[in-house]
């Protein structure tokens, strides 16, 4: 690794990551169908602009967009952090322990059971990942919650989940289908202001939780064993941090669905740029995990304009081969 | 300071230990010798309340190892193992300061008195020049200073060295040991340490202790009492002979094929 | 069900084998008949060879007398054409006629029961090129079951092959009748609206997510006889995902909504965007999503209900200028 580790991690890399999340705020904020200047833009935002449409746009659509897709990346990517230093598994994401599949589950039961309005599909998507969550804790705490059996017993809950999932959707009649794919493949459109204030407080909280444990996390990341010898209750520490970065991934995968390859990559970028130490990984991949995906969201709304391109598959395009140039820079 | 007291532990496979006795007193170099699987490794975890026995006690001053919080503990022993995971590229400053984890105030970050303790620590195992190398680009021998330095970071009285130095070139492993005498002297440190370096050991030790195979201790006491022909050959079924360091006046371990050895 | 051919035999389609090998030897003659005969003597009223929608021919041997239909609006066709006692299974979205709910059901249209399809014993199946894989269609060919794909994307491709189906089940005056009264329906509101200022008109699918119909689709095609524009342009999708900046970038005259049975009324979700015109005048039109996205008879119906919705011409004036 590391000439170019060695010559970033000790660059101010605050200013830069929220330089980078700054533009790409602004950049989401003035792309999409409706065609705006910059000055409308401004002058929507200083309240100079009579177009109702333009400012319904702006507050109603891009704005609760933006600040969603901000948060549902910082919030990928610090669980996806979180996951791969407890579990000491560079393929960790948040989806790891079978939260994808009980809140994929939980979704789908909403819309099978015709519950799709308003507030009850994230709340079942919410309870889902929850109840995968426990049930995977609770069968891996009989083998002292290894990581091993922590991964294999997620693996086994998330595949019993999809399981049921493919059966409730061959039940389902084929709208309730599309709705379901739609909900599965990840995307921000349900964005509104509601919808945010009832997911923040647990990103927020999660994440001061997941930051006060990074030294425990660092300390994760050398093994249980030496990680007790060095003073760390490993049963204590790792059920707060997977419960905080759980809830956070409930949380956020119950408002936008399944949004891939965030959570994977950009702790591993950031790592590579700035070195593993939580107590920076954990910041540094919240703002640009936020940057990431407001600029993916951005492109998914703008390339095929008006039709919108599922932002999941934009993450990867995006994400895969800048990770890729990472590696091969890295390890010459 | 430590005191075993009927110490019984089985695995699935079978019992390790069946009543076993032992004081470790402050300020000794004791070191545990043993066939492989005797059970060395895991009477260090049991010390330090990793695992727990089925049957006895450990006591730390006179308080039962598993009554101690692991932050507790990780003030009173520091352990060094034999090998590290290193998927994570933390620097070697980083990888030090761990040490100073269980000093840590609970919501608070470490103070000046944890910056002046590791770069203390840095200087004695000569890892300062490293101090910025990732983990991940360093040599075994780097390796295991680093992983010195993060144990003594810890400040505790007791050091627990699992084949800390078995997979070490000749020359680390001299310094490392040079390391932990001086230590021992200057700093009253007890070490406990697991080897397999029979003659180093013989070198550095007050008390051997040597585990027949069986998990019973077969013999423990000065290194000269402990490293006869006889009680080597009932543990490692090895004829050996024994000479005498020149210097130092430790046995030496000298072991035959079996056709040097003579007929009886 | 008997049929007459031109040579003057009855023959009865419900006898089986024994009669077999005497009728396709009548067939045969009957083509070579026809070939002499058809263009000089007009429209037949026999089993003819016809192209499907990927350039397959379908048919000549005999006429179907045990069909499948994977396609709802197919089996629409089927039943105004009068060949009820033939269809011998529909998918489980076939709902109308009502008695279409009775005929044995092999699944959804994507992926039919295969084995209970075979033991239907059909020798016509008819399924939607966007609903069929290669395999499937393979699978049933080598089952020995011809199988007729349809693939409608305007009105006129309906009219088609309505007339399609018709020569294949050896029913024109039936077919020419329902395939006329579509085509001068689609006249007539075109007439109508035509010397009206076009409305912009975006079509909505369904609203969770948000699929509309662009260029290239049924709806995309009534709109337009509807004196109508469609606001979704010509794209790789034919159904497209939009978010709803992009309706209000739009912002239509008209939003149509159309909810299935059993769905619930999308109008509440535009309804929060007071910002569109269709909102703001109260233009979001809801017609039965049957009328106007299913290639069949109803499209009658769909198209005087565009014309109202868009224009505000009654389905009385669209009739009465058709008869003249």
């Amino acid at each position: 690794m590391s000439e170019l580790a060695r010559s970033t991690r000790t660059i101010f890399w605050l200013p830069l990551l929220t330089g980078i999340l700054g533009i790409a705020f602004v950049y989401s904020l003035s792309v999409g169908p409706l065609t705006m200047s910059f000055a409308d833009l401004i002058g929507v935002f200083i309240g100079q602009s009579d177009d109702p449409t333009q400012f319904a746009v702006v507050y109603k659509i891009r704005l609760p967009r933006t600040l969603l897709a901000g948060l549902v990346g910082a919030s990928l990517s610090v669980a996806g952090a979180a996951f791969q230093a407890v579990l000491r598994n560079p393929l960790a994401d948040p989806y790891i322990l079978g939260v994808s599949g009980g809140a994929a589950l939980g979704a789908v039961t909403a819309i099978w059971l015709g519950f799709s309005a308003a507030l009850f599909l994230p709340g079942a998507a919410f309870l889902g990942a929850l109840a995968a969550l426990a049930l995977v804790y609770w069968v891996a705490q009989a083998h002292r919650g290894s990581s091993h059996t922590l991964i294999l017993s997620g693996v086994i809950v998330g595949s019993l989940a999809s399981a049921l999932l493919l059966f409730l959707l061959w039940l389902s009649p084929i709208d309730q289908t599309r709705a379901a794919i739609f909900w599965l493949t990840g995307n921000l459109s349900m964005a509104e202001f509601r919808l945010l204030s009832w997911i923040t407080p647990f990103a927020v909280i999660a994440f001061l939780v997941l930051w006060a444990e990074s030294r425990s996390l660092d300390l994760f990341t050398q093994g249980e064993e030496t990680a007790a010898d060095l003073g760390l209750s490993i049963g204590r520490a790792r059920l707060t941090i997977f419960a905080a970065a759980g809830i956070m991934t409930a949380s956020v995968v119950s408002v936008a669905g399944l949004i891939g390859f965030v959570g994977l990559t950009v702790p591993h970028i950031i790592r590579l740029l700035f070195g593993p130490a939580h107590r920076r990984l954990l910041p540094a991949s919240a703002l640009a995990g936020a940057a990431f995906l407001m600029f993916a969201d951005a492109l998914s709304r703008q390339l095929y304009a008006p039709a919108e391109i599922p932002v999941g598959v934009v993450t990867a395009l995006l994400g895969a081969p800048f990770f890729l140039y990472l590696l091969r820079l890295n390890r010459s | 300071m430590i005191q075993v007291e009927q110490l019984h532990f089985s695995y699935l496979s079978g019992p390790v230990f069946e009543g076993l006795d032992l004081t470790i007193h402050a300020g000794e170099i004791l070191s545990l010798v043993g066939p492989n699987g005797c059970g060395k490794s895991t009477f260090l975890k049991l010390l330090r309340g990793i695992l727990t026995p089925t049957m006895g006690t450990v006591r730390w001053h006179g308080k039962s190892a598993s009554s101690y919080s692991r932050r507790a503990m990780a003030k009173m022993a520091a352990v060094v193992a034999q090998s590290h995971e290193v998927n994570f590229a933390y620097s070697v400053k980083e990888l030090v300061m761990m040490g100073r984890f269980p000093y840590r105030p609970l919501l608070g970050d470490f103070t000046a008195k944890d910056l002046n303790r590791v770069d203390l620590v840095m200087a004695i195992t000569d890892v300062t020049h490293l101090s910025n190398r990732p983990a991940t680009d360093l040599s075994g021998g780097e390796l295991q200073r680093v992983m010195l330095a993060r144990a003594l970071a810890q400040d505790t009285p007791v050091l627990l060295l699992d084949e800390a130095t078995s997979h070490l070139d000749l020359i680390h492993r001299l310094t490392i040991s040079d390391l932990l005498v001086e230590l021992n002297r200057k700093s009253q440190t007890t070490i406990v340490q697991v080897s397999h370096d029979l003659d180093l050991a013989a070198e550095i030790s007050h008390r051997i202790l040597l585990f027949s195979d069986n998990g019973q201790i077969a013999a423990l006491g000065k290194p000269a009492d402990v490293f006869t022909s006889e009680k080597i050959k009932k543990v490692f079924e090895v004829d050996v002979e024994i000479g005498y360091s020149p210097n130092a006046g430790a046995p030496r371990i000298f072991p035959l094929r079996p056709s040097q050895v003579p007929e009886s | 069900m008997t049929t007459k051919d031109r040579s003057g035999h009855f023959l009865n389609n419900k006898q089986t084998s024994d009669l077999m090998p005497h009728r396709k030897k009548n067939i045969c003659i009957h083509i070579v008949f026809l070939a002499m005969m058809g263009i000089l003597m007009g429209p037949s009223v026999c089993a003819e060879q016809v192209v499907d929608a990927l350039g397959r021919t379908v048919g000549g041997e005999s006429t179907p007398q045990r069909i499948v239909s994977l396609v709802p609006a197919m089996t629409e066709i089927l039943f105004a054409l009068e060949v009820e006692d033939q269809i011998v299974g529909v998918t489980s979205y076939c709902n109308y006629p009502d008695p279409a709910k009775f005929k044995p059901k092999i699944g959804e249209y994507a992926n039919p029961n295969l084995e209970i399809l075979a033991t239907l014993n059909p020798d016509l199946v008819v399924m939607a090129a966007d609903a069929s894989s290669p395999e499937l269609l393979s699978r049933l060919e080598g089952l020995g079951i011809s199988v007729y794909i349809v693939y409608p994307r305007s009105v006129s491709d309906t009219a088609g092959l309505i007339r399609s189906l018709g020569r294949l089940l050896e029913k024109q005056p039936k077919a020419e009748a329902l395939a006329a009264t579509l085509d001068e329906t689609a006249e007539c509101v075109r007439n109508l609206t035509s010397d009206r200022p076009r409305v912009s008109v975006l079509c909505t699918v369904m609203s969770k997510p948000l699929v509309v119909a662009g260029g290239n689709t049924l709806l995309d095609d009534m709109v337009g006889i509807a004196g109508g524009d469609n606001v979704v342009p010509e794209g790789i999708n034919r159904y497209p995902t939009w978010g709803i900046e992009s309706v209000l970038a739009a912002d239509p005259e008209v939003i149509l909504v159309s909810p299935h049975p059993g769905q619930v009324d999308p109008s509440a979700f535009y309804r929060q965007w007071p910002e569109l015109k269709a909102v703001k005048n109260n233009r979001l039109v809801t017609i039965d999503a049957d009328w106007i996205q299913r290639p069949g008879p109803r499209l009658v119906a769909g198209l005087k209900a565009l014309a109202k919705a868009l224009h505000g011409v009654s389905p009385e004036l669209v009739d009465g200028r058709c008869l003249n």
